[in-house]
């Protein structure tokens, strides 16, 4: 049972972190590289306030702003240049923004691994008689489904996700109806390096930071869409519930195999669903 | 010579039903008009029978045989071919170049890999054959995107011809063309439909009227009514819903 | 459009007519070995551009087409004592197969998502090397040892300069080949699908089978840099199959012009200089590197390559014929709609 929790709170940050990608993909069609990188530097950020302030609280609510921030400066400075070209290109600056953002992180932080402990109110496990639940991965699990539950809403039921959605679908139309698409896509970048960081920060208790952290969770991510879906925030939950669960017993059981399991689980997929459960079936000319 | 059909051809979105039980037949060495209100189903019919789109019921098929599990690729080789709305060439070679490439698929069974392509005389020969009855021969060393927009049409019927297809499908060739370019298109058209089946979609009623042996009128995905020109310019329902008064 | 091979042969055997002088002009040993390494990458781009610029597939995973043929290569010579040459081929075949298994993965993804998988497939593959397969491979620590051929009793091609000469040779035939296969019926065939894999399908082509032969023969070629590279260094880590490598390619081939067989390993040479100066200057260098990349994909995006006086005027015309042809357009659209 505490291997089904685990598997929940990997899901949930599987989730949040897909989320972003699929926001930023589904808007600006660019498939983000670098939210791998934006969620290192939510841990980092995370890690630095918590240990200015003591207060992991603090840390949670104001490094993915930060990291949001972050996210808008280089989606107006680079990536705005680019929107009217082809998609491959604009692909390959979120890749070199990745190489950009690991060295800052590298400059300011080094290279040796650091840790942040969760908050004293999350320590600790809680006892259900024939097994154990860690605290802090209850929270992770709850988080991701606050975070589902509050993007639903927001897409579906307020004016700004209306807007988000109608952009998405066609944002010519709706920058002639006066709409300022501009800031409209700065935001969601903004948004979705927010979420990145968001994950990071949750990730910080659970995982050691170190330089390669990002690259680790991206894969994941790419394969939680990849088999969801592009551009289905349904299919990010179901991808991110089929990789968080197969990571989690697959530790439990087969540890060597988790990598070649994971990736046999997108492969199955694929050959079943090209473009994945929620992706639309489309036979390619 | 072959001509095409489809029987009871469905193809379905869900609920949406882009084709409803269509069943028509394409006879051989005929011009065959398809024609009907954007939204009718024209292009859906067309991707139907090319293959880039699988039906949800029903068959289609070229002669007697029943090609739906072919995609595009095989149903060309089998002599089919087929022009795009929209210009869809080779936008970065010359015109040369694009008609090369689309003969290797007929002058090559392995495609060699050991020497250069440009010079190759089996290649220039086709090329330079449809180069002349496409009226591009001035044009040839041009980069593609480069030509005007009745020239790019032009080669786009050039791509579909040089693979000598039987079946020819063509997908509103006269779109976006001009006045001037009109009688050239349909000079070629006439020209392309000697000792071939063709398969017609066009908004231009003038030349459609004047070039058809049979129509097909599309609507709602549904076939409304078929016939020869006469037939359907005395059709009621089609003048009600499509043609307009006369 | 099409790169002429006239040009390419003239500027192959040039550069390695230059290239075989270079030791006898009084380069020190540092200079030889800077140059096998750059000739090594150069290959490897070259290769790695004939999936991205050719045929337009842009992969993440070359990594592991390096890799691969590298460890193969070395694991045969030098525990099994496979002759070099031998052990060469089999790296290459290797990672040709591999290629060919990232064809059948774009049959089923394509476009970025391929990169997105090919990027997890390497990464599986660098885990497989470091850490499931440590046994045959030695994993985190690197694979030492890796020889020198043996050729004829009087060379040493333990001494740099004399493996800088096979090195090139190796290179020249190598990239002699890639250049022909570009410009022969089948390059063509590449191009058409990166340009318009939908025509090409209603041309009566097999996509799938062109995009996978494409790889294959990258794989081919990227797994004899990797030989090359572990026999020069001696000695093959994972690192080389982490995702940097399949970035730093990517960053040459950009750099230099994708799509033509130079560019790249025009890139290679200045990706390599970069990394020997700026590397002395800061530890930062990579960050620098990721700025400049940056900087070429909004500014120069076709590379280096794009700025040959030949090319620049050519883009020039061509983009004044293409407005005219728009102006037509929207004239001869307007009278449509008069009808």
């Amino acid at each position: 049972m505490s291997t089904f929790v685990i598997g929940l709170s990997l899901a949930a940050l599987l989730f949040i972190l897909a989320a972003g990608l699929v926001l930023v993909f589904g808007l600006l069609g660019v498939i983000n590289l670098a939210h791998g990188a934006f969620y290192m530097l939510g841990a980092y950020v995370g890690y630095q306030i918590a240990a200015w302030t003591g207060n992991f609280w603090l840390a949670l609510a104001l490094a993915p702003v930060f990291v949001a921030a972050v996210a808008w400066i280089a989606e107006r400075l680079t990536l705005s240049k680019l929107y009217d070209r082809e998609h491959y290109l604009q692909f390959l600056l979120t890749f070199g923004l990745i190489l950009v953002i690991n060295e800052l992180v590298r400059l300011v932080w080094g290279v040796g691994y650091l840790r942040v402990d969760a908050p004293v109110l999350l320590q600790g496990s809680v006892d259900f008689g024939t097994f154990q639940v860690s605290v802090y991965r209850l929270f992770v699990a709850f988080a991701g489904l606050a975070a589902a539950g509050g993007l639903y809403l927001v897409l579906e039921k307020t004016l700004i996700g209306t807007v988000v959605r109608a952009a998405s679908a066609n944002s010519a139309m709706v920058s002639c109806l006066g709409v300022n698409v501009r800031r409209i896509r700065s935001s969601v970048f903004a948004i979705g390096g927010g979420l990145a960081g968001f994950a990071g920060v949750i990730a910080a208790p659970m995982v050691p930071l170190s330089l390669d952290m990002g690259l680790i969770v991206i894969i994941d991510c790419f394969l939680v869409i990849i088999i969801g879906g592009m551009g289905s925030i349904r299919g990010a939950v179901l991808g991110a519930i089929l990789i968080g669960m197969t990571r989690a017993y697959g530790q439990n059981f087969i540890p060597q195999f988790i990598d070649p399991l994971t990736f046999g689980v997108l492969v199955a997929v694929l050959l079943v669903r090209p473009s994945g459960i929620f992706g639309r079936k489309e036979r390619m000319a | 010579m072959e001509g095409m059909s489809c029987n009871n051809l469905w193809v379905s979105y869900g609920a949406f039903h882009a084709l409803s039980d269509v069943s028509l037949s394409f006879r051989p060495g005929r011009i065959t008009s398809i024609i009907g209100p954007n939204g009718a189903g024209k292009t859906t019919l067309v991707n139907a029978l090319t293959g880039s789109v699988a039906p949800s019921r029903g068959d289609v098929k070229i002669g007697k045989r029943t090609v739906n599990r072919f995609g595009p690729a095989k149903r060309t080789k089998m002599g089919l071919g087929r022009s795009f709305q929209t210009i869809n060439v080779f936008s970065e070679m010359s015109v040369r170049e694009n008609l090369e490439l689309a003969a290797q698929a007929r002058a090559f069974r392995l495609q060699p890999f050991w020497r250069p392509a440009q010079g190759l005389r089996v290649l220039a020969e086709l090329a330079d054959k449809i180069l002349e009855m496409v009226g591009l021969t001035a044009h040839a060393d041009q980069t593609a995107d480069a030509l005007s927009h009745g020239d790019q049409r032009a080669l786009e019927l050039g791509l579909t011809l040089i693979g000598e297809p039987d079946i020819v499908l063509l997908d509103e060739p006269l779109a976006g063309v001009g006045h001037n370019g009109i009688d050239r298109m349909d000079a070629l058209i006439r020209t392309v439909a000697e000792g071939r089946t063709v398969i017609l979609v066009e908004h231009n009623m003038d030349v459609v009227m004047g070039l058809s042996d049979d129509i097909v009128v599309l609507a709602g995905g549904q076939v409304l009514a078929t016939g020869t020109p006469d037939e359907i310019r005395a059709n009621e329902t089609v003048r009600a819903a499509y043609l307009g008064g006369e | 459009m099409s790169e002429k091979l006239s040009f390419n042969l003239t500027f192959i055997v040039a550069a390695v007519a230059f290239l075989a002088l270079v030791p006898s002009l009084g380069a020190g040993e540092r200079a030889i070995y800077f140059l096998s390494l750059t000739l090594i990458w150069g290959l490897f781009a070259a290769a790695f551009d004939l999936s991205f610029g050719v045929t337009g597939l842009l992969s993440f995973g070359h990594a592991a087409l390096l890799g691969v043929g590298a460890y193969v290569f070395s694991i045969l010579t030098a525990d099994y004592g496979v002759p070099w040459g031998i052990g060469l081929v089999a790296g290459a075949a290797t990672s040709g197969l591999l290629g060919l298994l990232y064809g059948l993965i774009s049959m089923r993804v394509g476009g970025l998502f391929f990169a997105l998988v090919s990027l997890a497939a390497a990464e599986l593959i660098h885990i497989l090397i470091s850490s499931t397969l440590r046994d045959i491979t030695g994993g985190h620590d690197g694979f030492p040892a890796v020889p020198r051929p043996m050729i004829g009793s009087s060379w040493d091609f333990y001494d740099n300069t004399t493996f800088y000469y096979l090195i090139l040779a190796i290179v020249f035939v190598s990239v002699l080949l890639l250049a022909i296969l570009r410009s022969s019926p089948f390059g063509r065939l590449c191009q058409g699908v990166r340009l318009n894999p939908v025509r090409m399908t209603h041309i009566g082509f097999r996509i799938a089978r062109i995009r996978s032969l494409a790889l294959l023969v990258s794989g081919v070629f990227s797994g004899i840099s990797g030989g090359l590279l572990a026999s020069l260094m001696m000695f093959i880590s994972p690192e080389t199959l982490s995702w940097t490598t399949s970035g730093d390619v990517l960053i040459m081939t950009l750099l230099g012009g994708a799509g033509t067989l130079i560019g790249p390993i025009l890139g290679a040479l200045v990706f390599e200089t970069m990394r020997d100066v700026l590397s002395d200057l800061t530890v930062h260098w990579y960050g620098l590197l990721g700025l400049a990349f940056i900087l070429c994909t909004i500014h120069l995006p076709e590379g280096l390559m794009s700025l040959r006086p030949g090319r620049l005027l050519g883009r020039l015309f061509a983009s004044r014929r293409a407005s005219k042809g728009e102006l037509e357009t929207i004239l001869e659209g307007e009278s449509k709609w008069r009808e």
